[in-house]
């Protein structure tokens, strides 16, 4: 018991790490900078502004006025300060010393370590109480449990290879402390969704990742925009994260409302046993609404729109939020309201599962066409978290949540690696161009430069594609064949067509950065000649590269823990034997297999100018790839809504309050100084007018109420 | 004697402080001022420990932690008595306003430091303190309305003097902005004390016309129905209607909001932070102090109606925060709204009869109080740090700006949390209102309330887009040579973002603190009304 109740120090350290360092280390840093970069060498101060990459840009200003803009892309200091550098070791150490402890409480609750039995319904942790009376009750209360331990080592894990990786990649940032201030942070609000025991924390840690979200897209906070990558500045990415994600949790606060006033709590425990007398449609409402949180923080169809625009941010923190955990909260919250949700009507779930295939479907097929090497990753993540949520539509109270959060935990290590070696690869080709490079049309043949990464990011593309004896193999083929034994026909075939696009985006994207046609392996493994970019790119330092091979491992390793679905729901299992011999597991092999075999037909055996040439003298396959390639026209169509819709409605509230009821407000006020205009030839003629008007108005209004009272009495 | 009394000092301190500014060399002059408000601040302070060391208890109405009670006015003619009493008095829900009210104006002297005729600037400040003071802490009906009306004076002063020269009505010829706002602030005001004197007027004399003490009106409710220009309202409803509506244009309700944009655009800072962030309140605590607890009748008729004009407050006040070119004007639309949210808070806490829902009665009302304090410091900070960005760059307009955290990396910073704060993440002050609101007031108002939560997207929307607009994106070279906030300019922003974060993460000194007064209140209202 006492090693579960004391897990609140794995939810307060991370917090502990923001205030030592935004009070403490971050202050060191930024007082003692000065003196510092005083000892920083010639080539130093000047690779740091090379790197740092500031630009001028005139642009005409709101009256035609020329101004000028400094776009810094990347600040850069000469050279670490100590008061920098403590910060992020103390934000490594705490998060290494939380994920010890987060996995001896897997390794405990799961029996490896015997002698420590979970006890039914979990341990409380912490707690705090607002406001009780009668029926209604606000209390912060934490919890751990099968289900949050299970989503903690994801979290610290992923935060701690995130963190040490971090070092390497934001060497010498100018916000180097404040960077890790905020994945401190971040890792604290999703610590707290993980123990919330019930709909206040849950919401409170829901928020707080939001923020931490939008402080890190918008972490280099003077980069311009680049239309013609149709990518949007930082600032612009982090505004439109959060407020898209708000819109969600709308729908997510007026569910909370409904199950609270129906029930007067927020405890899940006690919502559970309570909602049975709940009005069945109003429940299933609730939760549809509830739901609603989840399509706007794990960015599902129609919700999706914020996502690709949030790889703006540095890479690392679109592995750790945009790929690996964050996004993955919508998921998680869904099944730890499990039971909210099988309490209600079928409708409920059956949402859950159609928004999840849905949006699977049509975030891979964006994915096939995208240029952008981050890019694709973010629609594979949108398509992935797809998956899970068709794992938790369509389990049923059999199989619980075990399905949808399997695919979680395999996601977020084979995620977590191909954002960190697509991050390896932008670090490379930064030094090697100085200046920054998404597209892949400017890579090819990168296995010849960085062996490491390439090799690791085969794994975690075989690992997505559901290859057999990787980790996403077991994760999803289950949770695909699962949709079929539920009766879920359609949703079985969206999935399964799924799979195949993923396999092939997933191939293409790789072999467009690492390999090419005359490769070696066929074209899997890239020679320097096929590099269709500048400079000469190297593989990254080992502080980047030991996660990744880390990672590699993990994207193998965590498909074999078969025991999740018992773990997270009493009595249900994952059968090995008979998830071998059913044939619709091989049906989702095959289908991968050919999804990855057209990729490597065309982008390993073609040259990418042919390819490219051959799509534009094609009428159809032209179209098809414009629209793919503008993402359904979904944010032109927000964009225009946004402009004539919201902004529109501003406007008219504008002139509303301008001309009717100011008009009316200073009508009767120049009616009133009318009066006074006489005195106006004397020389305070106009202060004696408003006088005038003043207790004229005044007076008049003595009466009335006079009369009123009189009147009444 | 009424000087043994703390509550004496706490309403003539700055009295006392204001002659002193006026008495003393400008070089000392700004050193008295501090001094006094910042004793001010220190008494109310103790106030609040003392009670709080001995039981946590601050009391309700009927019993009051702590209070005074004197003669003063009683003028007889025949059958017409005309008494007026001295009476003082904190609770919970008064002692929360009068330590904002210290907080923010101590904080507005340090932020005027360098105003021109810097002395009566002080006094003026002072002297408003002491009107406000004295509305939250009068229990007599007659010295509410006294103090209601001492504080227009300096305020229409402090506008109207160091107000802005921009012309902006041009019905009204070259009248510069800020002697049209002040007029505005004034007549609004004006125009609602007639009604609220006309009502108090009439509940003194229809329940005996011996005493305008509140704690008396607690059991000599009016009742039954009075016949209006051929109109039957009950009497309650009547008298809430006239008192309301001072009320009403002070928080400022929908239709009667416009004169808060205007005061705010051309108020000098310090002065709008006083303004959005006690003066308004003033209405809200009225609201709650007069109308919920001794109109309880009178105000659950017009509930209905409350709860959609709230609404509209909320999302209305919202929705014009887009479009606005000016940072203050934004935030002054931004108070619209966000004000609502207490209006829908009080308009749950008397929206049913009886026990029914009392618990979640309870939790709107006591959201709608937190509101009204987080409210206070949050608005306060925004405005703090226009004013520094104002005092540095001579302009509000956003569209201007572009990428200045480069240049001021400590005013962002302050200017960001302000602006999240504002739109309620949860850790901060705003969260725990608007939360225990909404959720709550969903018992009552299902539908309006639903409708209020969209706020949520709007208010995100208006706030980060501003601060993006002005701050983030490349950045502006026209800029270049602005200087960061001062360490003298930090020091109000450093404070009202320590006690947003106190409120936010432990709110329950506030709630406790608030606790027994709002229960006291619900339980007359549901006697009342059964």
């Amino acid at each position: 018991m006492a090693l579960y109740s004391y897990s609140w120090l794995i939810l307060f350290s991370p917090l502990f790490s923001f205030v030592v360092i935004v009070f403490g280390t971050r202050m060191w840093d930024l007082l003692s900078r000065k003196s510092v970069e005083a000892t920083a060498t010639h080539e130093e101060k000047e690779e740091a502004e090379e790197e740092s990459d500031i630009h001028e840009m005139k642009v005409q200003g709101p009256k035609g006025e020329d101004q000028t803009f400094l776009d810094i892309e990347d600040p850069k200091v000469p050279r670490l300060t100590p008061g920098a550098r403590i910060s992020a070791y103390l934000g490594i150490v705490i998060m290494a010393l939380a994920c010890i402890y987060s996995w001896i409480l897997l390794l405990a609750s799961t029996g490896v370590i015997p002698g420590f039995p979970m006890p039914a319904g979990g341990v409380p942790v912490f707690s705090y109480n607002w406001f009780t009376q009668a029926t209604a009750s606000y209390t912060l209360a934490f919890r751990v449990d099968n289900l949050a331990i299970s989503m903690m080592v994801v979290v610290t894990t992923v935060s701690l290879l995130v963190q040490f990786y971090s070092q390497g990649y934001m060497e010498r940032s100018s916000g180097y402390a404040r960077f890790y201030a905020y994945l401190s942070l971040f890792t604290f609000s999703m610590l707290d969704i993980t123990f919330a025991q019930n709909f206040l924390v849950i919401f409170i840690g829901w928020e707080l990742v939001g923020l931490s979200s939008y402080l890190l897209i918008g972490f280099w906070i003077n980069k311009r925009a680049k239309p013609d990558e149709d990518r949007l500045s930082p600032a612009s990415a982090s505004i439109e994260a959060f407020i898209t994600t708000r819109i969600g949790d709308v729908g997510f606060i007026i569910g909370i409302m409904i199950l609270f006033t129906s029930t007067g709590t927020f405890d899940f425990a006690q919502l559970a046993t309570r909602v049975g007398t709940m009005d069945k449609a109003l429940l299933t409402t609730a939760m549809i609404l509830v739901f609603c949180g989840a399509i706007g923080k794990s960015a599902q169809f129609p919700l999706h729109v914020w996502l690709p625009p949030a790889m703006e941010g540095p890479t690392p923190v679109s592995a750790l939020i945009h790929a690996a955990t964050m996004v993955a909260a919508g998921v998680y919250m869904v099944a730890r309201t499990f039971p909210l949700f099988a309490a209600a009507g079928p409708q409920a779930f059956e949402v859950v599962a159609w928004v999840g295939a849905f949006t699977a479907l049509f975030a891979a097929s964006i994915a096939m066409c995208q240029r952008d090497f981050k890019r694709v990753l973010a629609f594979s993540t949108i398509s992935q978290l797809g998956y899970m949520f068709v794992g938790l539509g369509v389990a049923g109270s059999a199989y619980g949540p075990g399905p949808g959060m399997f695919h979680l935990f395999t996601h977020a290590f084979f995620k977590a690696l191909l954002f960190l070696g697509a991050g390896s690869v932008l670090h490379a080709l930064h030094h090697a161009t100085h200046h920054e490079e998404q597209r892949m049309d400017k890579m090819g043949g990168l296995a010849a430069f960085m062996p490491i990464t390439a090799i690791t990011w085969l794994v975690a593309t075989l690992s997505i594609a559901g290859f057999p004896f990787f980790a996403g193999f077991y994760s999803k083929e289950s949770l695909i064949g699962l949709a079929f034994d539920s009766g879920h026909y359609a949703i079985w075939a969206v999935t399964l067509f799924t799979a195949g696009l993923t396999g092939f985006y997933m191939l293409r994207a790789y072999i467009l950065a690492f390999g090419g046609k005359g490769g070696a392996w066929g074209g899997l493994w890239g020679k320097a000649e096929l590099y269709r970019g500048e400079g000469h790119p190297h593989e990254s330092p080992l502080t980047m590269t030991i996660p990744l091979v880390l990672l590699a491992i993990a994207s193998v390793a965590a498909g074999y823990w078969f025991g999740i679905y018992g773990y997270l729901q009493p009595g249900a299992s994952f059968d090995v034997g008979r998830f071998f011999a059913d044939y619709k597991t091989w049906v989702g092999v095959v289908v991968s297999i050919a999804g990855l075999g057209v990729a490597y037909a065309i982008y390993a055996r073609i040259e990418y100018a042919r390819i490219h040439e051959y799509v534009e003298s094609h009428a159809v396959l032209r179209t098809l790839h414009r629209i793919l390639l503008n993402k359904y026209y979904m944010d032109t169509l927000y964009n225009l809504l946004i402009k004539y819709g919201v902004l529109g409605l501003s406007h008219v509230e504008q002139a509303f309050d301008m001309y009717i009821v100011d008009g009316l407000v200073n009508g009767v006020a120049q009616v009133i100084t009318l009066f006074g205009r006489d005195l106006r030839h004397t020389e305070t003629g106009r202060v004696q007018a408003y006088m005038i008007g003043f207790f004229g108005g005044v007076a008049v209004l003595a009466i009335v109420v006079i009369a009123l009272v009189a009147y009444v009495k | 004697m009424i000087f043994t009394s703390d509550l004496t000092w706490i309403l003539f301190l700055p009295v006392l402080g204001a002659l002193a500014v006026l008495a003393t060399p400008v070089r000392i002059a700004r050193w008295m001022a501090l001094l006094f408000s910042a004793a001010t601040f220190a008494l109310s302070l103790a106030i609040f420990i003392r009670i709080a060391v001995n039981g946590y208890n601050f009391g309700s109405l009927a019993n009051p932690a702590d209070s005074y009670n004197a003669p003063w006015i009683n003028f007889n003619a025949g059958s017409f008595h005309f008494v007026v009493n001295y009476f003082l008095g904190v609770d919970g829900l008064a002692l929360p306003m009068v330590i904002l009210n210290a907080l923010l104006t101590m904080l507005a002297i340090i932020g005027g430091w360098h105003k021109t005729r810097v002395k009566e600037y002080m006094a003026l400040i002072l002297l408003l303190e002491t009107g406000v003071m004295g509305v939250f802490i009068s229990l007599d009906l007659f010295l509410f309305f006294l103090f209601w009306e001492v504080e227009l004076a300096p305020m229409f002063l402090l506008i109207g003097i160091w107000g802005n020269e921009h012309i902006k009505h041009t019905v009204f010829g070259d009248m510069p902005g800020r002697i049209y706002s002040a007029w505005k602030f004034l007549l609004y005001t004006f125009f609602g004390s007639i009604f609220m004197l006309a009502g108090i007027l009439l509940l003194y004399f229809n329940e005996g016309g011996t005493t305008a003490s509140m704690q008396f009106f607690l059991t000599h409710m009016p009742g039954g129905n009075v016949s209006f220009l051929g109109i039957t309202m009950s009497l309650q409803l009547l008298i809430f209607l006239l008192i309301y509506l001072a009320f009403a244009i002070k928080i400022p309700m929908f239709p009667f909001h416009t004169w808060l944009p205007d005061a705010h655009t051309d108020a000098p800072t310090e002065v709008s932070v006083i303004l959005a962030g006690i003066l308004l309140k003033m209405g809200a605590y009225g609201l709650i102090r007069i109308c919920l607890t001794l109109l309880p009748v009178g105000i659950q008729q017009f509930s209905g109606w409350l709860a959609i004009l709230a609404v509209i407050n909320i999302l209305y006040g919202a929705g014009i925060c887009l479009v606005q070119t000016d940072m203050k004007r934004l935030i002054a639309y931004s108070s619209v709204s966000h004000m609502g949210v207490v209006l829908l808070g009080v308009a749950a806490a008397a929206g049913l009869t009886g026990t029914a829902q009392l618990a979640f009665r309870t939790a709107a009302l006591t959201g709608a109080s937190i509101q009204m304090f987080s409210h206070g410091i949050i608005t306060g900070l925004l405005f703090f740090c226009v004013g520094v960005i104002y005092d540095h760059a001579h302009t509000r307009e956003i569209a201007v700006f572009g990428g200045v955290a480069r240049v001021m990396p400590v005013l962002a910073t302050f200017f960001t949390f302000a602006g999240l704060a504002s739109l309620g993440l949860p850790g901060l002050a705003g969260f725990v209102a608007e939360y225990m609101t909404f959720t709550a007031s969903f018992k009552i108002w299902a539908a309006v309330t639903a409708a209020s939560v969209f706020t949520m997207i709007l208010t995100a929307s208006y706030l980060l887009w501003m601060l993006k607009r002005v701050f983030y994106g490349p950045f502006n070279l026209k800029w270049k040579l602005l200087p960061d906030a001062t360490l003298r300019e930090s020091l109000p922003l450093i404070s009202l973002a320590s006690v947003i974060v106190l409120v936010g993460i432990y709110p329950a000194f506030l709630i406790n603190m608030l606790n027994p007064s709002l229960t006291a209140i619900m339980q007359t209202v549901t006697t009342a009304l059964h």
